[in-house]
């Protein structure tokens, strides 16, 4: 708790996801027919978690390192150089729960419920608004409901004021600021700061010799039937592109006289 | 029996189709239509936006202001119970995804966020479409344990109701809100007109600062609309109001033509509606050249900068 001396514990949950930026049409065709083994794909942090890692570290900033970060990755990839950088940059310690990628949100909430409270108290448990595959983007709800804990679910900043946190976070129609009291639950969305920041290499050498704690495998329970999809397909929405030849500037009056013809001729 | 209910946003204009969506899905999926729907509203109801079918309306809350999903949830608990409610079809969205889930947790039952279509709803199952993998799939997912909380995404088809009488008004009050302190409540800024364009340029997170200045200008003399991709927001090149996708606005213009972006899915959602696309990207491999119909392999900054000098010669 913050108290007089002022001391946070932090505690991020990540997941890893794949690059699936520039697969072709056919590859997404074998993906949805379960042809295709996805591990061989780049992994990254899931984006929002990402942002909720710069967060947890922008909060430690401004409490002058008054602050202590675990990190919690949901996953069966070894982490090795985001792990590394995550230590460059100041995570106390990172724990691993070798779990399925696609692993259901009630399930992740429940591994990460238990883990607070072993590890835990936290002051504060921050993570992402959507997770891969399937962004059901449930998780920190269901996380905040286990744990009786107040949530902010669309945070785009937060740092600390007094014995909380001030937060701006949005909704469909409003942006709100607020005062959250803690213990609770953020999970950051179009977070103002949503890039991890880089270690530099002084940084990654002085912790070269850090390694992940290995968490052991959690018995696996069946995930809810409304998480587990079925009749995968994908929708083709290729088309035809015609590349305009010639100058470049028969190329913008081609894209001129588009403009101008929708418009009716305005210009 | 069946027995549905819709939650609404209250009486917004800017979230008047998704209201609609909710109300359509709860009329269509009621097996006791010989009684007035259930619709609770999370703010007062004026009437202005939207004519309700024939219903019975709980207003929670008597702000303007969209309470907290834990108040929603609260208060909602209660009414599933009270009104013996088996399915509750929310609009899609960053509210009521949160207080769904809540609901199915409380309540032992199930969640479905951001429906695309309801394939099949029978006293035993509900089976719906939602897209997944970045919305490059689609996947059913069904759902067995009651009561269902279905939230609708804005690709779910909504019909136009026959408007009848509201038969009563109830207030349900909301809880108050613990441990979340609010100071300020601002309105987002909504629809800059990019729904409505005729033609429409989008800057992508290829377009340096100079190129959005053109772009502005382009957009100015012409009265194009100007959207942007969410990276390129992200990198601070345009406002958020400009969001063109998942997160923003789903657009149909006459014409498109999209400025270095790469063609991400979510991105995509948002401008494959266009009669004609086209696409300016240096890359000759970009994904986005898949999916429009004419493409200008070039530096966006060549291609702006004589497009920009030809407008300003007529």
């Amino acid at each position: 708790m913050i108290k007089g001396g002022i001391f946070l514990k932090i505690l991020v949950f990540f997941r890893l996801g794949r690059d699936l930026e520039n697969l072709t049409e056919e590859e997404w065709r074998r993906i949805s027919r379960g042809e295709m083994d996805l591990n061989y794909l780049q992994k990254q942090l899931n984006p929002s978690d990402e942002a909720a890692l710069e967060q947890a570290l922008l909060i430690r900033d401004s409490l002058e390192g008054a602050a202590e970060i675990t990190g919690l990755y949901l996953g069966s990839d070894p982490l090795s150089a985001i792990a590394k950088n995550l230590y460059a940059v100041g995570l106390k310690e990172i724990y691993q729960l070798p779990v399925p990628p696609d692993l259901d949100p009630a399930s992740a909430a429940e591994l990460t419920a238990d883990f607070c409270l072993r590890q835990g108290p936290f002051d504060l448990i921050l993570t992402g608004c959507t997770e891969y595959p399937f962004d059901f983007g449930v998780t920190q709800t269901l996380l905040a409901e286990r744990l009786a804990l107040p949530l902010i679910s669309h945070g785009r900043w937060a740092q600390p004021a007094g014995e909380g946190l001030q937060v701006e976070y949005e909704d469909d129609l409003f942006l709100h600021t607020a005062l959250v009291s803690l213990p609770a639950v953020l999970s950051m969305d179009a977070a103002v700061h949503p890039y991890l920041r880089i270690a530099t290499l002084r940084e990654k050498m002085a912790v070269k010799s850090r390694t992940v704690e290995q968490l052991p495998p959690p018995e696996t329970v069946a995930a809810a039937d409304c998480f587990v999809p079925e009749n995968i397909y994908r929708v083709d929405n290729t088309k035809t592109c015609s590349m305009l030849q010639g100058t470049e500037e028969e190329q913008a009056g081609w894209l001129l006289e588009k403009i101008l013809s929708a418009q009716g001729g305005k210009g | 029996m069946m027995k549905t209910a819709a939650v609404i946003f209250g009486d917004f204009q800017p979230v008047k189709e998704k209201n609609l969506r909710a109300i359509s899905a709860a009329a269509a999926f009621s097996s006791t239509p010989e009684e007035p729907l259930e619709i609770w509203s999370c703010c007062p109801w004026k009437g202005e936006s939207l004519s309700l079918p024939r219903c019975v309306l709980t207003q929670l809350g008597e702000t303007e202001v969209l309470p907290d999903g834990r108040q929603c949830a609260d208060a909602l608990e209660k009414l599933v119970s009270e009104r013996s409610i088996s399915a509750v079809f929310f609009p899609g969205g960053m509210l009521f995804n949160e207080v769904a889930a809540r609901l199915a947790a409380r309540t032992g039952g199930s969640v479905l966020t951001d429906v695309t279509m309801v394939r099949n709803l029978s006293g035993d199952e509900i089976t719906v479409e939602r897209e997944i993998y970045g919305y490059n799939l689609n996947g059913c997912f069904t759902a067995r344990k009651w009561p269902v909380f279905v939230t609708l995404s804005d690709a779910f088809a909504a019909k136009e109701l026959e408007p009848g009488p509201v038969e009563e008004v109830q207030v349900c009050p909301l809880p108050p809100l613990a441990g979340i302190n609010r100071s300020a409540s601002q309105l987002k800024k909504q629809d800059t007109g990019l729904a409505q364009a005729k033609v429409m340029l989008v800057c992508g997170r290829g377009v340096s600062k100079e190129g959005v200045a053109l772009m502005e200008e382009i957009c100015s003399r012409t009265g194009c609309a100007l959207g942007a991709t969410k990276a390129a927001i992200m990198d601070g090149k345009m406002p958020e109001s400009a969001m063109i996708g998942i997160s923003g606005v789903r657009a149909k213009p006459e014409v498109t033509v999209v400025f270095g972006a790469s063609g991400a899915a979510a991105f995509m959602k948002g401008v494959s509606e266009s009669k004609l696309l086209a696409a300016v990207n240096k890359d000759p491999d970009a994904l986005i050249f898949r999916y429009c119909d004419a493409g200008i392999q070039d530096d966006s900054q060549c291609v702006l900068e004589n497009l920009h000098r030809m407008i300003m010669e007529k």
